[in-house]
């Protein structure tokens, strides 16, 4: 097993970097130069524009600037300078990082326990009217653009009937309360957002469960269970589920850097001040260090995403665990 | 089966919406309409929450691009004086700040302060050596000030004793003060310890010592901004508030709502749409303030691109524009139509010139003359010539813009004109202005101290040289601008700077729109919100406070 991670992590490596160097040539070749944007509308004299350029070094040729990123990096483990938020990067990622940890994983809770819940709750029902109608509502919530749903949230749940507060993650003061109110401030300011996030990918985990429980509950030994006796609730819930849930905790394992990587919206929306609305500042203001940084902080995610499914699927499944073994991973 | 998984499920819902019912139920009820209780006097204490778009880009003035930090950071860092707002007729008068007096030298050539008995937050005495060093840090080429040409004419800064210290300019000039204090005093034995090579890759925020009213007590980028009172500020009476947390929301809806639901106090750069919204819709809940910020809408026509590179015909164009309309029906009345790109409130705006009116007939009579066929009023095509065509460009993401290129495009279309209007993000629009490729497009300035009329119309200013973006070339207004700066008298400069005015007015390289009015709109718990500095809409923050209950 620890070879699998070992060989998996290195071959990560090469992606990791590739998806940096892409994103510079995006960003490289997109129209304008970002002292233009740091120096917006108003009129400035030109050696004023020159002295910026200096000293953030945009006058430094495209590739000069990205090897000198990178050597930082290797060598010193120096993710770079915002120039927009006048911070070192790795504060801002460590800032932001556990925010969107916990919007993801929130949204990753209810995206895992909404989705098999009503995955088996729809094939319990299938073909009938409960089935029929969660199919259609986990179709509409698949089919929404997450802003929309964020925003009518906000519009029904903060506003008309205001039970949550529209955006931030706590409330003005809250650092003043105690522990336990604190909690349920974060609780209060946190469940909106992550329903929204969370809601949405759970429509379609629910889905892929209730296939995997209708293929499931075809098969011969749940029919030979159902002939010992065994009743409905415990056949469907400990045997069918069990058997369907190979695929899922595969899915959970790649649903966790999509869930990362689509809280962007879901951010900016509710101004959650995570990674996702870092990103989206930084790309307007071609921050060309710390969309680098988190773009290769996701492709981590990406990797360790898979990782951590192949790893849950071998702990699960023994038939993965003697192939591998006879493989020799 | 479903029964126990139906009670599990009761109970934890049940549980759930107790927590949100105590939660909600602890909140603080809504405050009371301004109108509901009698005025009473201001109170210390409490926290005022404002709400804002934008996050503050750096806590150290000299590296801050953004206007919002400067309104923020003006309340840390003292300046020696600050403009009293009263430059309608002549240059802005200064308040005493830092400095508690200052003298003019018999030769005009120097300015010397007189320092206040005051300290820093953390006990160390203001002192002359600090207002040295922010000026060495001020023309550092290591520090990109973008307001760094305002200390071009100083020559030295010394200090003569502990708190007296005095400017030497290269000549007398009428914007010797204004130069002199612009920028926030910085602590020497804090920001002394970073060689100004490293401050552009430094993090301010860990440095909380101020001399203002307010210190940073907190910065979560995206998040949260909390200042607290400063206790050591040289004027006893102090700010009123004890903390100010600033709310930052990517989101001027969802920020509206907060404000009407009574969880902001404040908002700073309402859209006009809203402000017209709220104070026609809940004039007892909510306030909206407007305040003189010279910021103007503008198209800009490119004065080298034929046939945009007669004057005639651009004047043409203006004529065929409502701007008025456009102020009533986009700008809801808080704006004025524009006639020249400076503050019609300041000191040296141009008296007697009014703005273009609307005149499509006059517009459709240059247009003939000029070979271009026209429509009449009746609908009716006018002329055999060719139709006039041009494309009206404006960034992405800016709906009063977009809207105005809307009417401006119909309004156009009615003289026979056919305008194209396309959006363009940012920085592909900067590019392609600045290459002068483009018949016009629409933009803004926001003008910061002096309006600096030399690298807007100055032919020597042309991109990449300066921001002279429309190419306009006149070479009477080149010798006019040549004479402004020998000038030393403001009396002596009014009609050349009139002069100027008066040809650009004629020539129309810039259609002016609108010259808009700042907003901000607050909730009845804030109360004592004064704004009476123009453009700096936090300048009287200290004064504001709290109502009780």
């Amino acid at each position: 097993m620890l070879r699998l991670v070992m060989k998996r992590l290195a071959g990560a490596l090469p992606l990791i970097f590739g998806a940096a160097a892409l994103v510079f040539v995006a960003l490289e070749t997109a129209p304008g130069d970002p002292a233009d944007l740091l120096l917006g509308e108003s009129p400035v004299p030109p050696e004023v524009r020159q002295r910026v350029e200096r000293v953030y070094g945009f006058d430094r040729p495209p590739l000069e600037r990205f090897a000198s990123w990178t050597l930082d990096l290797f060598l010193r483990g120096d993710l770079g300078w915002s120039h927009s938020r006048s911070r070192p990067v790795r504060t801002l990622l460590s800032e932001a990082l556990p925010a969107t940890l916990r919007l993801a994983g929130a949204a990753l809770l209810l995206h895992t326990v909404l989705g098999i819940l009503l995955g088996v709750l729809s094939a319990a029902w299938r073909e009938r009217w409960p089935d029929r109608a969660l199919s259609l509502a986990s179709l509409l919530l698949y089919a929404m653009p997450t802003f929309w749903l964020g925003l009518m949230s906000i519009l029904l749940l903060s506003h008309v009937v205001p039970l949550f507060p529209a955006s931030s993650m706590s409330s003005v003061g809250a650092e003043d309360w105690s522990i336990l109110a604190r909690w349920g401030d974060a609780l209060w300011h946190l469940t909106l957002p992550a329903l929204v996030l969370g809601a949405a990918s759970a429509a379609g985990m629910a889905r892929f469960v209730r296939a995997g429980m209708l293929e499931s509950l075809g098969q011969e030994f749940i029919r030979a269970a159902r002939a010992r006796g065994l009743g409905s609730g415990r056949l469907l819930w400990r045997h069918a589920l069990r058997n369907a849930l190979l695929p899922v905790i595969n899915l959970v394992g790649l649903s966790l850097p999509i869930l990362v990587s689509g809280s962007l919206v879901t951010e900016v929306v509710f101004a959650w001040p995570g990674m996702g609305r870092l990103t989206y500042d930084a790309i307007l203001a071609q921050d060309v260090s710390v969309v680098l940084a988190s773009t290769m902080l996701a492709a981590w995610l990406v990797v360790a995403g898979n990782l951590a499914a192949d790893l849950a699927m071998l702990a699960a499944d023994p038939r993965i665990r003697l192939a591998a073994r006879r493989s020799g991973a | 089966m479903r029964s126990p998984l139906a009670r599990r499920c009761a109970g934890l819902t049940a549980l759930f919406v107790l927590v949100l019912v105590l939660i909600v139920g602890c909140a603080d009820p809504p405050p009371a309409a301004p109108g509901d209780e009698p005025d009473s006097l201001p109170a210390r204490g409490g926290t005022a929450v404002l709400g804002s778009i934008t996050d503050v880009d750096s806590w150290n003035e000299y590296l801050s691009r953004q206007s919002f930090a400067h309104f923020l950071l003006r309340r840390l860092y003292l300046r020696l004086a600050t403009e009293s707002g009263d430059g309608f007729d002549r240059p802005d008068r200064y308040e005493p700040m830092l400095a508690e007096s200052w003298e003019r030298s018999a030769d005009g050539r120097s300015i010397t302060f007189r320092l206040r008995q005051a300290t820093w937050s953390d006990g160390q005495p203001i002192g002359a050596g600090d207002v040295v060093f922010t000026w060495q840090a001020q023309t550092s080429e290591h520090v990109p000030w973008t307001n760094a040409a305002s200390k071009q004419r100083i020559r030295d800064v010394v200090a003569l004793d502990d708190r007296t210290v005095r400017f030497d300019f290269d000549g007398e000039y009428p914007y010797q003060l204004a130069d002199a204090v612009e920028g926030g005093i910085l602590p020497r034995h804090v920001f002394g310890r970073v060689p100004f090579e490293d401050w552009a890759t430094h993090d301010w925020s860990q440095e909380p010592v101020g001399s203002g009213p307010f210190l940073l007590e907190r910065h979560q980028p995206g998040h949260e901004i909390v200042l607290r009172r400063n206790p050591r500020y040289f004027d006893e009476t102090g700010p009123l508030l004890d903390r100010v947390v600033v709310r930052i929301v990517p989101d001027v809806v969802n920020l509206l709502a907060q404000l009407k639901a009574g969880d902001i106090d404040l908002l700073m750069g309402v859209p006009p749409r809203d402000a017209h919204r709220l104070s026609s819709a809940d004039p007892a809940t909510v306030a909206v303030v407007s305040f003189d910020t010279p910021s103007f809408e503008y198209l800009g026509w490119n004065c080298a691109r034929p046939p945009f590179d007669d004057p005639l015909l651009r004047r043409a164009m203006t004529l065929a524009i409502d701007r008025r309309a456009l102020v009533e029906d986009l700008a809801y009345d808080y704006a004025d139509v524009g006639v020249v790109p400076v503050p019609s409130r300041w000191w040296g705006a141009a008296e007697g010139l009014e703005p273009w009116p609307y005149d499509p007939e006059q517009a459709r009579r240059i247009l003939r003359e000029r070979g271009f066929a026209t429509v009449g009023a009746d609908g009716r095509s006018q002329g055999d010539g060719p139709v006039l065509e041009l494309t009206l460009l404006t960034n992405a993401g800016n709906q009063l813009r977009q809207d105005s290129l809307v009417k401006i495009q119909e309004q156009l279309s009615r003289i026979g004109v056919k305008a194209h209007v396309r959006s363009l993000e940012q920085r592909a629009l900067i590019q392609q202005a600045s290459r002068g490729d483009f018949d016009v497009y629409l933009g803004g300035w926001s003008f910061v101290g002096q309006v600096p009329l030399d690298t807007l119309f100055g032919s020597d200013h042309v991109p990449p040289a300066g921001s002279n973006v429309v190419r306009y070339v006149n070479a009477q207004v080149d010798a006019d601008l040549a004479r402004l700066r020998q000038v030393d008298d403001w009396q002596e400069m009014k009609p050349l700077l009139d002069e100027i005015q008066r040809r650009i007015h004629e020539d129309q390289p810039y259609t002016l729109l609108f010259e808009r009015d700042g907003l901000v709109a607050h909730g009845p718990r804030l109360r004592g919100v004064t704004i009476d500095v123009p453009a700096d809409p936090l300048a009287r923050l200290e004064r504001f406070w709290i109502a009780r209950g």
